[in-house]
């Protein structure tokens, strides 16, 4: 079962390979977070050295976004798509097993750098020039963690490659681009995001290998202007799937089929187009962009966020919401998302960005979006789809505690971070004087951060629960599924599909449901059937 | 020109109210939801699946907020003055003083006419800013190593310095405002964090006998 789980192409079990490197390193990311946030409760250097503490922050901030939320979030496409559109398997199926391996690699080569003398990657995710330089960071574990990077990177984009054809070239009959599933489409946004921004990634930290072994190509600015062509597109690509996730919960169990649909679509093209030209709000303290400009592409997301928030919660208004677990994490979702995108909104006008930029209030405002917005996203998205991937359900009870001590760590954690930042505290700080009066919201966000550990352990103890739980979960577990990966056997077979109902909108499982109750005859045409 | 924190503060006063009622909303919309809109026997779903006039309306509505708040974002652009490299540069009036700073890991060098020079131990003695309060003062900044940034939170300022660039900004002092934060903001090594300065702001008067004290020093 592990040979099988290390080497099989199936599109499922590559996913979940990707995800279970990604659970290995995203606990390993929260370790050094804990850590960090210790350090910071008080003034004063009481539990790791400066260095120490840069090389915490560097293989958080990146392990997170390139080890566990992008992987995660193609991971989730690649599991997905494939059931969703109706086929067998995803396009280039042997590409996108090797991307997993990569993943896998690609972490163990960053996170190897704490083996080597001068420690692994420490000049921030980011890695600026020439910080980032040899003269400045110099060793071996500073080069692993470059080639860690790129090597997922290029799977990341192979990923990408492979669940974009999958959702071009095998879709199911009568599926046009127009029924597809509202995961599927944001599913589509994020990879033509990754296929257009990340090669930008690829050159900036090939150029950065190249400079630290003497080569000259980079200067501050133009390591900038690639890495953030690279960076900006990234957070959709870590936002996208989670609205997809929090679309479907909230239109299963509302019992409606997603509202707004077309121009839900029309929007997601626009928030992409708008997020490629977006990048240069990370330098408008630089002096060396046009910031009128991207004040202007930065603000005007304000309207494709607005509509995706519209549509989401017109597909809950109206409805017969259940409040199971997935609900609660929608919910979650959508209060706690809002308050990272205003303050997006706040930052992407360079006058008051001036006084975020680099400061805790920055902090404050990615966590907003990616965990307490992205990361609830995926646990609506898990809470979901585990019935459908293992044929179990996992608690409602651990589910609720979960959530509740997950709900207050996290605005334990972020909410003072806005206010530090407001007041002075840059990040990547390991110290910061008595004086300054920091100390209470510092120690109020450490125990946030412990409260976020131990809403952990009891997700991981539902999933060890569930584990030991008979498999219950029928085709259409929630009994409301409006997309095809709810016609098939809870878990799918290999082959994912014995049969498929017909296709005539984006939601047939509705259309079939619905036909039932009017008693409609079936239209004409005989169900596809394949082997 | 330079007051940036009065820009800072107005600008603020718009977007705030604005995020305060859209969080409201958002809050309130699913208060409705989890309250009118629970499943119960005998509830049956809208199968509604779209609503051409409200989302037009809407979206409507989200380009004139987006709009309204860029105007005013452009608006305080011009009141602060884009942050330009130096060439580009163009500001009414000719500056009364300008001041030289160089940021070095991790220390400041703080530069001023007729020769004065002013920095700090890049340890505990930190390196302390002189201006004058209340008129314009221009800064031209660049560093000699890595990445920094300039950071005064009590005027809401911060601009980059990098090796090759120079950046050029005016900014005001007010005397009484708590200066003790000032510091590097991006990170730029080892002790990123130990590279703060002070600022002290002296009466015109006062400024121009202590720079002509300096210089003959």
């Amino acid at each position: 079962m592990i040979a099988a789980l290390l080497w099989s192409t199936d599109h499922k079990v590559v996913a979940l390979r990707s995800a279970v490197f990604s659970a290995f390193f995203f606990m390993a990311a929260g370790v050094a977070a804990l850590v960090m946030r210790t350090e910071l409760a008080e003034p004063g250097l009481q539990v790791v050295s400066r260095e120490g503490y840069a090389e915490l922050f560097t293989m958080h901030g990146s392990t997170m976004i390139f080890l566990v939320v992008i992987p995660v979030a193609l991971g989730a496409c690649l599991y997905l798509v494939p059931l969703q559109v109706g086929t067998t398997q995803i396009s280039g199926a042997r590409w996108a097993h090797g991307a997993s391996l990569l993943l896998g690699l690609g972490g163990l080569v960053m996170w190897s750098g704490w083996l080597t003398r001068e420690g692994p990657g420490r000049a921030g995710w980011y890695a600026y020039d020439p910080l980032a330089n040899a003269p400045e960071t110099p060793g071996n574990g500073m080069d692993l963690w470059v080639c860690g990077v790129l090597l997922v990177t290029v799977g990341s984009i192979v990923t990408a490659v492979c669940v974009l054809a999958t959702l071009l070239r095998r879709r199911a009959p009568g599926m046009t681009l127009l029924r597809l599933p509202v995961f599927s489409w944001t599913a589509l946004a994020t990879c033509l995001l990754v296929i257009f921004s990340f090669p930008s990634l690829v050159v900036a930290f090939g150029l950065l290998l190249a400079d630290r072994h003497g080569a000259h190509v980079l200067g501050p600015v133009s390591y900038q202007h690639l890495f953030w062509f690279y960076g900006h597109p990234a957070v959709y690509v870590m936002f996208f799937p989670f609205v997809g996730m929090v679309a479907e919960a909230a239109s299963i169990l509302s019992g409606r089929r997603f509202f707004g649909y077309r121009v839900f679509v029309i929007a997601l093209l626009g928030f992409t187009a708008l997020s490629i030209s977006a990048w240069g709000h990370h330098m408008f303290t630089t002096g060396s962009v046009p910031t009128k400009l991207f004040a202007l592409t930065s603000t005007a997301l304000i309207v494709p966020a607005g509509i995706e928030y519209f549509d989401i919660v017109a597909t809950l208004w109206n409805g017969a919401v259940r409040f199971g677990v997935p609900m609660l994490f929608v919910f979650g979702f959508l209060l706690q998302f809002v308050i990272g995108g205003l303050t997006g909104i706040w930052v992407a006008s360079p006058v008051l960005d001036v006084q975020a930029q680099d400061s805790y209030f920055v902090v404050a405002h990615f966590h907003y979006t990616l965990f307490a917005g992205s990361m609830f996203g995926l646990f609506a998205g898990i809470y979901l789809w585990w019935p459908k991937v293992t044929g179990r359900f996992l608690s409602e009870r651990l589910g609720r505690l979960h959530f509740g001590l997950l709900v207050l760590g996290t605005n334990l954690t972020f909410l003072p971070q806005f206010a530090l930042g407001q007041d002075g505290m840059a990040r990547r700080l390991a110290d910061y004087p008595r004086a300054t009066g920091w100390t209470t919201l510092n120690a109020l966000s450490t125990v946030g951060s412990f409260v976020i550990a131990v809403a952990l352990v009891v997700f991981v103890l539902a999933v060890v629960r569930s584990a030991l739980a008979p498999r219950t979960a029928a085709a259409d577990a929630w009994g409301g599924g409006m997309t095809l990966e709810w016609w098939t056997s809870s878990p799918p077979p290999p082959h994912n599909f014995d049969s498929l109902p017909p296709v005539r909108s984006y939601a047939p499982l509705y259309d079939l449901r619905r036909r039932e109750e009017d008693d409609v005859p079936a239209p004409e045409g005989p169900e596809v059937l394949r082997a | 020109m330079g007051d940036t924190r009065s820009t800072y503060g107005d600008l603020a006063r718009v977007y705030l109210p604005v995020a305060l009622v859209v969080f409201a909303l958002v809050g309130m919309a699913l208060a409705v939801v989890a309250l009118r809109f629970r499943a119960r026997p005998g509830r049956e779903p809208s199968s509604r699946m779209a609503a051409p006039r409200l989302e037009g309306a809407y979206i409507a509505l989200l380009v004139v907020v987006a709009g309204a708040l860029l105007w005013r974002s452009y608006e305080a652009i011009a009141d602060v003055g884009p942050v330009a490299p130096g060439a580009n540069r163009t500001i009414a009036g000719p500056p009364t003083l300008t001041i030289g700073v160089i940021a070095s890991q991790w220390n400041w060098r703080f530069t001023y006419p007729g020769g004065v020079s002013r920095t700090g131990d890049g340890r505990e003695r930190y390196p302390v800013l002189v201006v004058p309060a209340g008129r314009d003062v221009r800064f031209r900044l660049s560093s000699e190593d890595v990445v920094h940034a300039f950071w005064i939170p009590a005027l809401r300022a911060k601009y980059d310095a990098m090796p090759g660039y120079v950046n050029v900004f005016d900014l005001q002092f007010r005397p009484g405002l708590d200066y003790t934060t000032a510091r590097c903001s991006e990170f730029c090594g080892t002790y990123h964090d130990q590279m703060q300065f002070r600022v002290r702001v002296l009466a015109p008067a006062a400024f121009d006998t202590w720079l002509r004290g300096q210089a003959t020093a």
